[in-house]
Order: structure tokens, then sequence, then C-alpha cells
């Protein structure tokens, strides 16, 4: 059967290739090979690229924009699909993608800047740059620094509040968009590595408060002018360039469902906390941008030495030299040691890394939510894979990974905290994972021919976890009983469901209540109670990633007024069954009460009242 | 509940059962060896529609030589209490159903034990059950166990319906098993608008007109980590109480509505 699969598969492949000829010009094919740090020749690799890409075409594939260089030197640049498949407008050298979360980088260079004329000291608490009382959710009273927010562990959770924004017109200043998405701290700075795009943008907004100018206008002066980039924006609503305001509405992004592409248009969001990931350019504005990381001059600061600097680790592995993060910086193990960043909005992927010793790197970019086979392949074609044979022998311990983990760049406090429970991983999903104990407190955890590198935290409430470079899994001995109340509360809802019918066919038939009003209100909360559950989460992913405050009151208000009456119609209920004599309102009566405590339970456990402070 | 009247009563069905041709008994013992055929010569998933089926058919299997022989009224001038009748026969429906689903539940776990499918078609790589488990990170065991509660649950709902409507109306049972009955129904007539307007939906939702996916991916994300924790016994267990509430849910409102109902 597999073979049969293959040989149609193939067969597929081949009748596509014939009847759909791919966008690629014959002049973007290298003419001159060289052998990338990977082992394979620069031809190999643009080879499996173009191909991938065309076998892809009609399996949902969009556009990939690919550039790979070598210091100042382009080696290959390579445009595939179609921007606009509507109107087969081609992916070209005008076409203008989203960087996502690369834009994080232009904030670090930035700070790195401000450090090297000595405006800024990385670890001083940020709270002298910032506004008095600038941060209203801090659980601890230890300085947050700079170093904090570069390396991702100021300890706040992820956002439960809509970073992004369908209206133009809910576009604010930065410094009052933070300040209404600020989320709760749950950890101690210092202590959990948890990715922040709030921690990012604060970041941003301290180099404002630093500078004086909008961090918009900074990074134009003194890291866009500078390298020449003249078609990259990075204002929420892209007007501070002109090329992409008028071209990024051009573009389109593609989503794939069943192997089937699926237009999602223009995909035009505003992140209003700009810094964390609105930029938006050309292929050749983010290359030229990357090649200054690799250039010994560094072009972006005064003095080499500078970046150099950015790129000595700032956060380690265990008691390793290995660094986990390079002042924002993420280093990866190939066969050479990588550093540059991914990204990733709503429109569509893109990746920068590069060698500063060999100087080669690549960055791409696509229009597909969730990137495509450049953006998972590009990686290990240009550097290859975790060198497994370097680091890890047959005498390194083997540990099984067991239990269930959360991840560190959750909820873990307010009305979303339930989403925790149900993005939890168990070490069964890992499936072949190995986790590998070398040294000095390094792990690394293999999985095929893939690794990284990891350690074990230990926590100061006792728990422990895992750190997978920007985040860490969360040990939890806690989540099966979290999960069996979330399901319970579902069921209480079918219950509370099929209760309420029945009552309507009693009153029908008998032409008489079962219970009190007080015992229906109840059944009818815990419904209630569920179906806003439900919507909160649709609503989440509706509203791009977070709620808007308005409804975060309205689901915390309601959800309140539910475990009010559900505490009040368990009371009556217990009353009414000690009371009755009758078999089947006893009956009902328990069952009420006991779907009543499982709500209420459920709405405390999982704070799904907590619409504040979070 | 008096279970000497009970246990009467059921034996009073067993006796109507083998009275008589029963074709649905002949179609179900059909069915049964097709399904547990193509369970051992084809997947073990085969074995899924055995719940399905049988939550459909169990009753008019049951009752249909009652229904036949117009004996369904005989009930009312017995010295039974109507929910000693009601109590009867959801047990013995409930119960031949949870009997014959558990055999065909252990006859699948031994086909798939013995892969005598992968025999007959010749590859080692025919196992339907393992290919797709092993892509969704279960072991095929586990994996069957989980669908198998889910079919289960579903066959519940479907014969807890089945007998309450046929205590509402067996004429309408019988009607619908010959399909002799000219009169189109408002019932009816509502039934294939309901369909057409779901088919149309389903329609307009796979081809992403109607965007329901933020939905859908809630209840899936929910039914995944159920499915991923203990085992799957979270998810088991899940389905498992909402079949058997959707039970006890017919059986309720059978015992409100027969107790009420006329004789006539």
């Amino acid at each position: 059967m597999k073979n049969l699969f293959k040989r149609m598969t193939a067969a597929l492949c081949t009748g596509l290739v014939l009847s759909f000829p791919i966008n690629i010009s014959a002049e973007e094919i290298p003419e001159n090979d060289i052998t990338l740090p990977s082992g394979k020749t620069l031809k190999e690799v643009v080879a499996t690229i173009a191909s991938g890409c065309k076998a892809e075409e009609d399996l949902g594939f969009a556009s990939a924009e690919i550039s790979i260089f070598k210091g100042d030197e382009e080696l290959y640049t390579g445009y595939y699909g179609e921007a606009d498949k509507e109107k087969h407008i081609a992916a070209d050298e005008t076409s203008v993608y989203e960087w996502g979360s690369i834009s994080k980088t232009l904030i670090w260079v930035s700070v790195m800047q401000l450090y090297e004329q000595g405006r800024i000291d990385l670890d001083k608490d940020v709270r002298e740059y910032l506004p008095e009382g600038f941060f209203k959710n801090l659980t601890y009273d230890d300085p947050i620094t700079m170093m904090n927010l570069m390396n991702h562990n100021a300890g706040w959770q992820e956002t439960t509040k809509a970073i992004q924004v369908k209206d133009e017109k809910d576009i604010k200043p930065l410094g009052e968009a933070l300040k209404d998405i600020e989320p709760a701290q749950v950890f101690r700075p210092g202590e959990i590595t948890a990715y922040s795009n709030y921690g990012a943008a604060v970041a941003g907004y301290v180099v404002e408060c630093i500078t004086g100018e909008d961090f918009c206008d900074y990074v134009h002066e003194n890291i866009f002018d500078v390298l020449g980039m003249e078609h990259t924006s990075l204002n929420p609503n892209h007007s501070d360039n002109a090329y992409v305001f008028e071209k990024r509405k051009e573009m389109h992004s593609y989503s794939t469902m069943f192997f089937e592409s699926v237009d999602e248009g223009n995909c035009l969001y505003y992140i209003p906390c700009y810094p964390a990931g609105a930029a938006a350019g050309t292929l050749a504005d983010l290359r030229t941008y990357a090649q200054a990381f690799v250039n010994d001059d560094a072009p972006l600061f005064k003095n080499p030495e500078t970046q150099k600097l950015m790129f000595e680790g700032t956060a380690f592995y265990g008691d390793s030299d290995i660094p986990e993060n390079c002042h924002g910086f993420w280093p990866e193990e190939r066969e050479v040691r990588v550093y540059g960043h991914g990204g990733s909005t709503l429109f569509g992927n893109a990746d920068m890394k590069f060698d500063p010793v060999s100087k080669i790197g690549f960055v791409v970019m696509v229009n597909q939510y969730g990137g495509n086979l450049v953006t998972e392949n590009a990686p290990s074609l240009v550097f290859g894979h975790f060198p497994k044979d370097k680091y890890i022998s047959e005498t390194d311990d083997k540990i099984d990974i067991k239990g269930y983990y959360l991840i560190s760049r959750g909820v873990f406090k307010g009305l979303m905290k339930f989403q925790n429970t149900l993005t939890a991983i168990s070490a069964d999903e890992l499936g072949d994972t190995n986790l590998r104990k070398l040294n000095d407190g390094l792990y690394v955890i293999e999985a095929g021919e893939h690794g990284q590198f990891s350690s074990v935290r230990n926590y100061e409430n006792g728990d422990w976890g895992l750190l997978i470079q920007s985040e860490e899994l969360i040990h939890t001995g806690s989540y099966l009983f979290a999960l069996a109340l979330l399901a319970a509360y579902g069921l209480t809802a079918v219950a509370s469901f099929y209760m309420l019918r029945i009552r309507l066919k009693v009153r029908k038939l008998k032409k008489q209540s079962l219970t009190s009003g007080v015992i229906t209100a109840g059944e009818t909360a815990i419904l209630v109670s569920v179906i806003l559950l439900l919507t909160s989460y649709v609503y989440t992913l509706k509203f791009l990633g977070g709620l808007p405050e308005a409804a975060m009151t309205v689901f915390g208000t309601c959800q309140i007024i539910c475990a009010a009456v559900c505490v009040v119609s368990a009371i009556a209920a217990v009353r009414s069954a000690l009371k009755d004599k009758d078999k089947i309102k006893k009956t009902v009566c328990i069952i009420n009460t006991v779907c009543s405590v499982i709500c209420v339970s459920a709405i405390v456990y999982f704070e799904m009242y907590r619409f504040w402070g979070c | 509940m008096d279970l000497t009247v009970i246990r009467k009563i059921i034996k009073s069905d067993l006796t109507n059962i083998r009275g008589g041709k029963n074709s649905m008994t002949s179609l179900i013992v059909i069915t049964a060896v097709f399904f547990l055929g193509t369970g051992f010569l084809v997947s073990p998933i085969s074995g899924l529609y055995g719940p399905f089926l049988l939550g459909v058919f169990v009753v008019p299997a049951l009752f249909s030589n009652e229904i036949k022989y117009h004996s369904e009224k005989l009930p009312f001038i017995l010295p039974i209490r109507r929910r000693d009748l009601v109590n009867a026969r959801f047990l013995f429906a409930a119960g031949t159903y949870f009997i014959v689903c558990l055999v065909v539940y252990v006859l699948m776990l031994l086909s798939a034990k013995i892969k005598l499918y992968t025999l007959i078609l010749g590859d080692e790589d025919a196992d339907f059950l393992k290919v797709i488990s092993e892509r969704l990170g279960f072991s095929p065991l586990l994996f069957f166990s989980m669908i198998y509660s889910l079919a289960f649950a579903v066959g519940l709902l479907s014969l807890g319906m089945q007998l309450r409507a046929y205590f509402k109306d067996p004429a309408r049972l019988k009607a619908d098993l010959d399909m002799t009955s000219n009169k189109n129904s408002k019932k009816e007539k509502i039934a294939v608008v309901i369909i057409f307007f779901g088919i149309l939906l389903f329609i307009l939702v796979v081809t992403g007109i109607i965007p329901v996916t933020t939905v859908l991916a809630v209840i899936l994300q929910l039914f995944a980590n159920l499915a991923h924790a203990g085992k799957g016994v979270f998810l088991t267990v899940f389905t498992l109480c909402l079949g058997f509430m959707s039970l006890t849910f017919s059986y309720t409102c059978t015992r409100l509505e027969y107790e009420e109902k006329d004789l006539g």
C-alpha cells in the first residue's frame, strides 16, 4: 500500500510539474557554486528549493522569496509563486512582505546603539527610564532590567488582550498601547524564559523614552537610512514609507486547507505595539539588514566591538557556555552556530539567519501564515542540522521524559487561563524525542535527525521545567486534575441542557414545576457559563489572539453572576433535597448540587471571572 | 423498581422475538456477519459500523414482531405498571446493545492482534488502523478504543431516540420499517427540509463560505487534549458519559410521556 501511494504521488507530481510551470527565471540560477555550511552546494540547495516549490504549487503553495548571501555578496535570490494568485501577480523584487518578530531585532540593535553611547545601563531597572507608575500588573518587586527584556525572562505571561487590531483608528501611541495590553507578571524576573511580545515592545518604548523621539523615527534615522533600506516600514499602518504603504495593499496572504490554497485577502492588520512585529519591506532590504551583521565594519555601530558584544551570550543553558540568547538574538547550533530571528504574523512568515564567522546567511519571506516548505527547510539546507555527533555520545544518559508540561508562553492568570490546559503537552506527544544529559547542566533534546540544546530548570516553588530556547516546558503535577475539571465542567453543561429539557417536558405534561425556579436558574447559569467560555475562546481566535477589554469585562462579569447563581441554586437544592420526600425531586436536586459545585469550582480554578490585572 | 416484573417482561419480549419470522433479525445477522467479516479481512476500523448500526436497528429488531402482530397495546391490559415496562425495555435494549458492542469490540481487538488482513492483502503496511493511529500519535489499540467509545456513545444516543419514538408511536415505527406509509407527515417534510439544509450547510462549511473553523477548532482542541491525556482514558470516559447522559435523557422523557399517554 505504501509503495502504491508513493507511485501515485510521484505520478501526480510529475503531471503537475508538466502542466503548471512555476515562476522562476533562468538567470536566477547561480552560476558560481560554493559549498554551504550544511555541506550542500549552493546549486543543490537552489535545485531542492525550486523542485519543492514546483511540487507544492497545487498543494496550497502561495509564494516565497529567499536570498542567500556571503558577506556583502548576493549568492542567490529566488522568487517563487504568486503574491496575488487571482490576478497572477508574481512574487518579485518589488513585493513587500511582513518581517513579523524579526522586527524585534531593530529594538535590540537600537538598545545596543544606546548602550554604546552610554545612554542605557542594561542591568538597570527599566522603570527608571519609563514614566512613573508605568506597570500596573507586577507581582514581584524585583527589578526588571533590559537584560530581562532581551532574554524574555521579565516574567510576563502571554497577553490576553488583542495585540493586533483590524481598524486603523485603534492604533494608539506606543506608551498608551502598551498600557492597554499589559499582561500579569506571573514569574519572578530572571527565573523563567517566556517569549514576550509585550516585553520586547516595552524595550522599544524605553528607547523612545531615552531618545525623546518616536521609536519608528529613531529606527529610520539610525538603521534604515544608515543601510539605505528605502523600501521598509515600521509604523503599524506603514505610513512611514510610501512605497510599502501602497505595495502592501496589493499583497495577498494564503492559508492551506485540505491542500487547497485559500485566499485570506491582504490580511492588513495593525500592531499598535509595533516594535514587536510591524516591520514590512522587500526581500532586498531585509537582506541588506542581515548583511550588516556579518560585516566586520559593523555599519550600525560606531565601534565594531559593540556588534561582537551583541552576539555574546546573555543567557546560557545550565552552567555551560552554550548561549541560549544573545542580547535578543537567538543562537542555534547547526553545522555552525548561527544567529538570527524568525517572524510570524497572520500575513506570513519570515526568517533571518547568519553565521558571522563564514559570513554566510539567508533571509526568507513568505505570504502564508505558518510558513511553507521554504521557511521550514531553508535553515537546514543552508546551515545543516544540529551536529549530534559533535555533542552526543552513546554514554550520555538518556532521560525518560514523563508527565505533562505547560508552555511558559501561556496564560497563567485571568479568564483565559483554561487555555493552558488545552495547550499543555504530554510526554507521549513527544514521540521519539529523547532527552540526553551531557554535562554542566546541559542537555540535548533529539528527535530523529533534529536536535537542540536544553537545560533543566528548578523553580522556587519546587516545580521544574525544560528550557527550549525561547520557552520553557513547565512540568505540572496538576494537569490531569485540571483537565478532568474542565471535562466535568463541559459535561455539567450537557447535563444541565438535558435537565432543562426535562423540566419543560414535566411542565408541559403535568402542568407543574419539578423543582423551584432557583434550581432551574442554576442549571441555566451552568449552561450559560460554558457557552461563555467557548465564546470567549472563539472570540480570541477571531480577534487575532486576544480579547478586547470590553469583551473581557462582559465575560468576566457574566461568569461572576453565573457562579453566584450556581451557589444560591446549590444551597436551595440541598435544602430541597433534605426536605422533599419525592425520589425524583431528590435526585434532581442532588444532580443540580453536584453540577453547581463543579461549575463554581471550574470558574474559580480557571479564574474565568478575572477580567482585571491580566 | 420491581425486578421480578421486569424479568418477566423481558422474557415475554424474548418470546416475541423468537416467534414468527423476523426479517429484521435476519437483516441484523447478515449485517453483523458482513461487518465482522470486513473487520477481519480489511481493517478493525470496519467494526465501528457495529455500534452505529446497532443503535439504529436494535429497537426495530427487538420489537418488530410485536408491531407486526399488533401486540404493542397488549402491555396496557396486563397487570404491569407502565414504568416497569419502560424500565424493562430500556434495560433489555440497552443491555442487548451493550453486550453485542462488547462482543464486536473484543472481536475487533482480536482482529487487530492477528492481522489477518495483512496476510490476505499480502502487505505488512496494509494496516489502516496502524497508519492512522501512528500519524495521530497513538498506539493502534488506544486509538481504536477511543473511536469505538465514540461510536458506542453515538449508538446509545440513537438507541435512546429510537426507544423513545417507539414508546411514543409504535405504529409509526412499523410504517417506517415497512416503508408503507403513503402519508407524508408534516414531520417527515420538516425532516427532509432539515436534511437538505444540513447538507447545504455542510457544503458551505467545507468550502469555507461559512467560517466555523474557529468553533470547530475549540471543540476539536478539547477533544484532542482529552485524547492525549491519561492514555485516552479521559476521552473514552467523556464520550461514554455523553452517551449515557443522552440515554438517560431519552429514558426520563419516555417515562414521563408514556405514563401520561392515552390508551387510545
